[in-house]
């Protein structure tokens, strides 16, 4: 009886431990699988810019494409109003992009670097982060856009 | 000194391997070598262990205050003092050989506790990802370890059971969790000496009284007198509790969800996995082939293990969920399997020739708590899949199932293949067990703050820093990356600000003495703030207390907002990094800029 008990042991024992060994194999293999599958996927094209809205221009004085607000940056151009009511300015200089956007007072939870009475004003990283921005530039871009609305709205 | 009825005869062979002394002192000096590569590497660094570094240096700044300050862990930092006034990589180097100093200490115990193969209980504690982690990194955790089997040590091997009291006593200043292990110790102890008190032999009587009793009372020794000294001081009777060692925050609600059970059992199931690759093998236990002092540490591990990670299941208590505290269990968990490993499985048939009874049942018992786990793990499956990772726990109930069944070869092989067949396991998965550990380095925060910190010039600019993360500055320093370290500044979070408010007694000077050391033994000079002086902002938590130009790195956790004004903040940041990852903590590198006032805000200040 007990010899029966013993090899029912090793051997449900070794069933065990090939199962789960094997299903812990199996399982890392396929995750292995569909990460690759997930990175060949190629990216979903962008779609095309929103137009530059009336709204938006009389706000921003007539701001346009093309205008230069630092140093070799200008204006390359503007879009909105969003959906949300945002305004986007894209600022240029060579293959480098700045935005500064314009969203009405207290709608992002994020706090503004800056605001006028009804607008808060916020930017982005510059894209590509390379080469390295000048603090004065984007000063003088926030402030172009600040100074703007603050007279227009 | 009890021992098992296995033969005193030198085994030989394979086996005679895992008897022999100096494979103990070969795992322990690989120990060594691989807890100083990952220490001095930079690859255990985490701000609780550096911690330790810091509370032992302020004790030695100041060293009445310090001794005081029961935050500091004041038994643990008077031990580190001297050598922490070298620096930090000097503390690592000692606090990884105070912790590989527990394998021997494990070996001689076990061996005195009757076991023959005593370099399992070494390979217990030298395959534990969290020893070797926690070694490194300086966590007090590791000296708990240390600690325990250093007191074990004294009154088992030794025969100095006041000391060993003393040194076992001690360790409830440095970490409170080890109190429900000494207590089962201490009873353990007792008991002994109860039935050791009806033996018509004198001296047997007194030998079980000397081991028994004085242990238990030797360990109120330290605590008492550190109490009474501390009188003396604080001019307070009860300052221990007015002053304690951490707050007694309510805690967050604990309750299990319905369905969450098995998840939490799982999770539990794989921080056991940190503190050792082969716990599993402790479900093939056979209480029977433990001596009566090994049953005691048996029943210690495990009421730490449920205290630790079972009552919070059902909102009794609540503990840091972080694996590191079960900890206290390693040592405990050492001894028994160096004694499981030479004896479990015994059945019928058996040579063991010591006409003990079959305990055939024993390995249907064993079989069913194992699949028991799997069935956890494969309940589990669908969840950690979607995460992107299979769990560890399902392979090593593989081995631990395979172990089971290695146990019942030849008793002459039977303890070298079960322990090959766990350490070659252990081993292998070690990457899979990192992260189990809580202990990562977030080398994505730090790559990122190294880099903008070359990238940008503020290596050399030497301007000010500001942060609210800890590691900023042991990462830059390790790096060789920050010429003058008093340049950070530390923004101390509120509950931070809270706690020293709150264990520290202003009465007798004991708080000016501790934040003056803080200014040059901390993680940066610490800026307080309101919290501090009631409800005006305090110096450093304005941006307009900084120059222009000033270094900012936060890392956005839940507690920043209610530090600082963080809309303020942005106000004046010029954000140069804004990095998300994923549910953890954001970082945010910029440099203080006082903006142009816009026009609607003229005449306003802020």
């Amino acid at each position: 009886m007990t010899e029966w008990i013993d090899r029912a042991v090793v051997g449900l024992a070794v069933a065990l431990a090939l199962f789960c060994l094997g299903r812990y194999a199996q399982i890392s293999l396929a995750i292995d699988l569909e990460t690759h599958e997930v990175v060949n996927e190629a990216p979903p094209r962008p779609p095309p810019p929103p137009p530059y809205g009336e709204e938006a221009r009389a706000l921003l004085g007539g701001l346009e494409p093309g205008t230069e607000v630092a140093p070799g940056w200008e204006v390359l151009r503007v879009e909105g109003p969003l959906d949300d009511g945002a305004i986007r300015v894209v600022h240029r200089r060579e293959a480098q992009e700045v935005s500064v956007w314009l969203r009405p007072r207290g709608n992002d939870e994020r706090p503004p670097p800056a605001h006028t009475e009804k607008w808060d004003v916020f930017y982005d990283r510059p894209n590509p982060p390379e080469p390295r921005m000048a603090r004065e530039a984007l000063t003088a871009m926030m402030n172009n856009v600040v100074e703007r609305v603050a007279a227009n709205e | 000194m009890e021992s098992s009825d296995t033969s005193n005869a030198k085994p030989a062979g394979l086996v005679g391997v895992l008897s022999r002394w100096s494979v103990v002192w070969g795992i322990t000096a690989l120990f060594v070598v691989a807890g100083l590569a990952l220490g001095l590497g930079g690859r255990a660094l985490h701000d609780e262990g550096v911690l330790t570094w810091h509370y032992a240096s302020i004790l030695a700044a100041e060293p009445v205050a310090g001794l005081f300050f029961q935050k500091l862990r004041p038994v643990l930092a008077l031990v580190y003092a001297p050598v922490a006034l070298l620096g930090f990589r000097a503390f690592v180097v000692f606090h990884v050989l105070v912790a590989a100093a527990a394998i021997p200490l494990s070996a001689a115990t076990a061996a005195k506790l009757g076991q023959r193969h005593v370099a399992v209980p070494a390979l217990v504690l030298a395959t534990s990802p969290l020893l070797l982690m926690t070694a490194a990194g300086g966590h007090s955790n590791a000296d708990l370890v240390t600690g325990l089997l250093l007191g074990l040590f004294l009154i088992h091997v030794r025969d100095r059971p006041v000391a060993g009291g003393a040194v076992l006593g001690a360790l409830l200043l440095v970490r409170s969790e080890v109190a429900p292990m000494l207590a089962v110790i201490a009873a353990g102890e007792l008991a002994l000496a109860w039935r050791a008190a009806d033996s018509p032999s004198r001296e047997a009587r007194l030998g079980a009284l000397k081991t028994g009793l004085v242990p238990g009372l030797a360990m109120a020794i330290v605590p008492v007198v550190y109490v009474l000294l501390g009188v003396l001081y604080h001019r307070d009777l009860l300052w221990a509790l007015h002053y304690p060692p951490t707050l007694t925050a309510p805690a967050d609600s604990t309750w299990v969800e319905s369905g969450d059970l098995p998840r939490r059992l799982v999770e539990s199931g794989e921080a056991l996995l940190a503190l050792s690759p082969a716990w599993g093998l402790a479900l093939l236990l056979r209480p029977r082939e433990l001596v009566v002092r090994e049953r005691w540490i048996g029943l210690g591990v495990a009421v730490c293990v449920v205290l630790l990670r079972g009552l919070p299941m059902i909102g009794l208590f609540n503990f840091d969920t972080s694996p590191r505290y079960l900890m206290v269990a390693l040592p405990g968990l050492a001894l028994i399997l160096g004694r499981q490993l030479e004896g479990f499985g015994r059945h019928a048939g058996s040579d063991d020739g010591d006409g003990t009874r079959p305990v055939a049942w024993g390995g249907v018992v064993s079989l069913l708590l194992l699949g028991l786990l799997a069935a956890l793990a494969f309940d589990t499956l669908q969840l950690r899949t979607e995460r992107g990772a299979a769990p560890p726990l399902l392979a090593f109930v593989g081995v631990w199932a395979l172990c089971l069944a290695l146990s019942f070869l030849r008793p002459r092989v039977r303890p070298m293949a079960v322990t090959v067949t766990w350490v070659v396991a252990g081993l292998s998965a070690a990457p899979l067990l990192g992260p189990g550990t809580g202990l990562v380095v977030p080398r994505r925060t730090l790559d990122g703050i190294a880099t903008w910190w070359v990238e940008s010039g503020a290596h050399a600019d030497g301007l000010p820093v500001i942060t609210n993360f800890p590691l900023t500055r042991p990462w830059l320093e390790h790096e060789g990356l920050l010429d003058d370290p008093d340049r950070v500044q530390l923004m101390l979070q509120h509950d931070m600000v809270h706690e020293l408010d709150a264990l520290l007694d202003a009465e007798v000077g004991q708080d000016e003495a501790i934040l003056r050391a803080l200014d040059s033994h901390f993680y940066g000079r610490p800026i307080l703030g309101r919290e501090r002086d009631g409800s005006e902002v305090g110096e450093g938590r304005h941006p307009r207390d900084w120059s222009e130009g000033s270094v900012v790195i936060f890392v956005d956790d839940e507690r920043l907002d209610r530090t600082i004004d963080l809309e303020l903040w942005h106000r004046h940041l010029d954000i140069e990094v804004q990095q998300s990852s994923g549910g953890n903590a954001g970082l945010l590198i910029g440099r203080i800029v006082h903006w142009p006032r816009p026009p609607a805000e003229e005449g306003s200040g802020d």
